[in-house]
């Protein structure tokens, strides 16, 4: 994103990279579904390549934390251009009977990088909040391309909105400001849901196939780590002392946690844990035991009836037989 | 090099990519008119088999319920139809809030419907509504009376309509979406043969309400489906969210529900108790005695028909597998990040070796 000007008309709105913004971004990934829903709709309706898609963020933001939980799609004048007040505004008030925790926090669209024709829609939108914010996904690097193995970026970026001051005259840019992936229990469950296209095997077997997945995760992060770092010691890789000192900072903050009340606190949670699945095999037992009585008492009084009150050793000798035949009958 | 040039012949040339996959999107008015036209539906109590859902739609409507616990919460869905199937595209949140089994929308409710849906259709989301969905949080996904009575209801008026339950509770212990698709049928109609269902646990509260309506009514099969881009995103957020997985703490996040579970567990094992003794196991026949063939299929319901005791133990496996589970990831982060006893001080290659995994 470095300032690519030498033209006028050409001239960058976005801040060379050197400088970010304050804020702390969080992003959930629904807006990120929804705006990529969106992006695909209008694309088959317009059939274009790129076609102007708009929409409004919703979310919270407690001083410079954000957090971007939700989006809808803005409707447009009818020239195609100008952005439908009334309808935001309707939608917005919505969407605020149904979550009122929720405000009008910024808009999206689809672009390569942003433009000045973006710096003037947003000044449309600082009627309705005081600082909005500039979502913008990146349609080129995804669709076209491919996807290089480990840790690709998601194809969104950020931007706030400042004022630059350059030769004594001040233009409003943007700057791009850093986002993280948060998601709430639900949402983590439901996007993991649907990402393995819903259904699954048994419920164990999907539980720990998620739970190994996540620590190779981690093992693989490691692994890159350990990597660097012996590369260090052998002099191949330039010594970077703000990572080495990030590396050690995570290695002092192990282990986790560990104190006596800690432990203490864990054993009972297992404890109970282990509790229950005893009481339910007990159950279970007890099922099975109600079950075998209940048949063996059908078997003998079915067979009083049938031939009549016996004798008590033939009784028995029937009983044996009886019960020897359980396993035929089901 | 190459890339480069695609890129620029694909600009220029307003190449559109798409994957068949997405085709689903596409809105198609013509189409729509001619199937609402011909309604195969109103002939045929059972046609609908299946229920598509996107994504994007499912999560909205696990977040909405999520954020509506422990009321019952009730919204809208947008989509067409396909073939046998109903095809959701998007949902939204209606400003109700219910209470145990009584929701239905008020007059506000369907004005701010009317005027959410006219909404939607001047920014893009042109697709009619095919349905609704609510919440049962905590007591699974199945039609109560009430509810029933309102599908049945939508049926009779706004057909083609389908009714959606969703569970944020058992999503949040089991660790997958608890979704369920039904429709009604018609009244005064009483379908063929009684398939069974898959069992699930109802609570007591709730169990006659369950009980007293459960033919009315059948379950669609569910399917979720995502656009390419989408599919690709997910991969990417993965990279993500990953570290959210392993922090999970199911057992403490689902302490009430767990807690409450028990509770009902007890309640019905002490019913079981009284009438435990009257039990009877009942009397299986060989295929040689059998010359009616209803008197088969009647025996084979019997056979499916178990006792309040069986339902119990199954009740109590479910609670105690989730809670395992729970442990499970307990562990699992107890050996990564701490010193788990046992283990001891061994040194760390030790555990790079016990660590490597796939």
């Amino acid at each position: 994103m470095s300032a690519m000007d030498t033209d006028h008309e050409e001239l960058s709105v976005v801040l060379s990279s050197t400088t970010t913004s304050g804020l702390s971004i969080a992003l959930h990934p629904l807006p990120i579904l929804n705006i990529s829903e969106h992006f695909i709709r209008l694309k088959l309706e317009k059939q274009t390549h790129l076609p102007f898609t708009l929409g409004a963020l919703l979310g919270t933001q407690n001083g410079r934390e954000v957090e971007i939980v939700n989006t809808f799609e803005l409707a447009l004048e009818d020239d195609g251009e100008a952005i439908d007040h009334s309808f935001l505004v309707n939608r917005r008030d919505q969407y605020k009977q149904v979550f009122p925790s929720l405000e009008f926090i910024g808009w999206y669209t689809v672009a390569p990088i942003p433009t000045s024709r973006h710096i003037e829609l947003h000044s449309q939108f600082t009627g309705y909040c005081s600082t909005p914010l500039l979502l913008i996904l990146q349609p080129t690097a995804n669709l076209i391309g491919s996807v290089d193995g480990t840790s690709q970026n998601l194809p969104f970026k950020a931007y706030e909105q400042t004022i630059e001051i350059k030769d004594r005259t001040s233009r409003s840019v943007f700057v791009e400001a850093s986002y993280t992936v948060e998601t709430g229990e639900a949402e983590r469950i439901a996007v993991d849901w649907t990402a393995k296209g819903g259904g699954s095997g048994t419920s164990l077997e999907s539980h720990l196939q998620t739970q190994r997945a996540a620590v190779k995760m981690l093992h693989d992060r490691i692994l890159v780590l350990i990597q660097y770092v012996t590369s260090v010691i052998a002099a191949e890789a330039p010594t970077d002392h703000g990572i080495l000192r990030a590396i050690s900072a995570l290695l002092a903050s192990l282990p986790a946690s560990e104190n006596k009340t800690f432990r203490e606190e864990f054993n009972t949670e297992s404890e109970d844990v282990q509790l229950t699945a005893l009481l339910a095999s007990l159950t279970k037992s007890t099922s099975i035991l109600n079950d075998l009585v209940d048949k063996h008492s059908l078997l003998t009084t079915s067979r009083e009836d049938r031939f009549g009150a016996g004798g008590g050793a033939a009784r028995r000798t029937r009983l044996q037989m009886g019960s020897a035949r359980i396993g035929d009958w089901h | 090099m190459a890339n480069t040039a695609l890129k620029t012949f694909s600009i220029e040339n307003d190449i559109v990519e798409l994957s068949p996959q997405d085709d689903i999107y596409k809105f198609d008015p013509e189409a729509d008119r001619k199937i609402n036209r011909e309604s195969p539906w109103s002939k045929d109590p059972h046609y609908f088999k299946s229920c598509k859902i996107s994504a994007v739609a499912l999560i909205k409507m696990v977040m909405h319920a999520r954020s509506g616990v422990p009321y019952e919460i009730m919204g809208m869905l947008q989509g067409k139809v396909v073939g046998t199937s109903l095809v959701i595209l998007d949902s939204f949140a209606l400003p109700v809030q219910g209470t145990e089994t009584r929701v239905n929308a008020g007059a506000e409710a369907t004005e701010y419907m009317v005027a959410y849906y006219q909404g939607s259709q001047s920014a893009g989301r042109p697709e009619n509504l095919v349905g609704w969905y609510h919440s049962h949080p905590g007591y699974g996904c199945w039609l109560s009376g009430i509810d029933v009575s309102t599908q049945m209801n939508n049926q009779k008026h706004t057909d083609p309509f389908v009714a959606v339950v969703v569970d944020p509770n058992r999503t949040m212990t089991a660790g997958k979406v608890d979704i369920g698709a039904f429709r009604t049928y018609p009244e005064n109609y009483t379908p063929a043969n009684v398939a069974s269902s898959e069992y699930q646990s109802i609570p007591l509260s709730k169990i006659e309400d369950f009980g007293v309506h459960a033919n009315q009514y059948y379950p669609l099969e569910v399917e979720i489906f995502k656009s390419s881009l989408e599919t690709q995103l997910l991969d990417l957020l993965w990279n993500k969210y990953w570290v959210n997985t392993l922090s999970q703490s199911p057992l403490v996040s689902n302490r009430a529900y767990a807690v409450s579970q028990l509770a009902d567990l007890n309640q019905k094992l002490s019913k079981v108790q009284s009438s435990v003794a009257g039990t009877k196991a009942s009397l299986p026949v060989s295929a040689k005695d059998l010359k009616d063939v209803k008197q088969k299929e009647s025996s084979k319901e019997e056979k499916k028909k178990e006792n309040e005791l069986a339902k119990s133990v199954k009740d109590s496996s479910k609670i105690a597998a989730e809670a395992q589970h729970g442990l499970i990831a307990q562990i699992i982060k107890d050996v990564i990040f701490s010193i788990r006893p046992g283990i001891g001080q061994a040194d760390t290659s030790q555990i790079g070796e016990s660590m490597n995994i796939g």
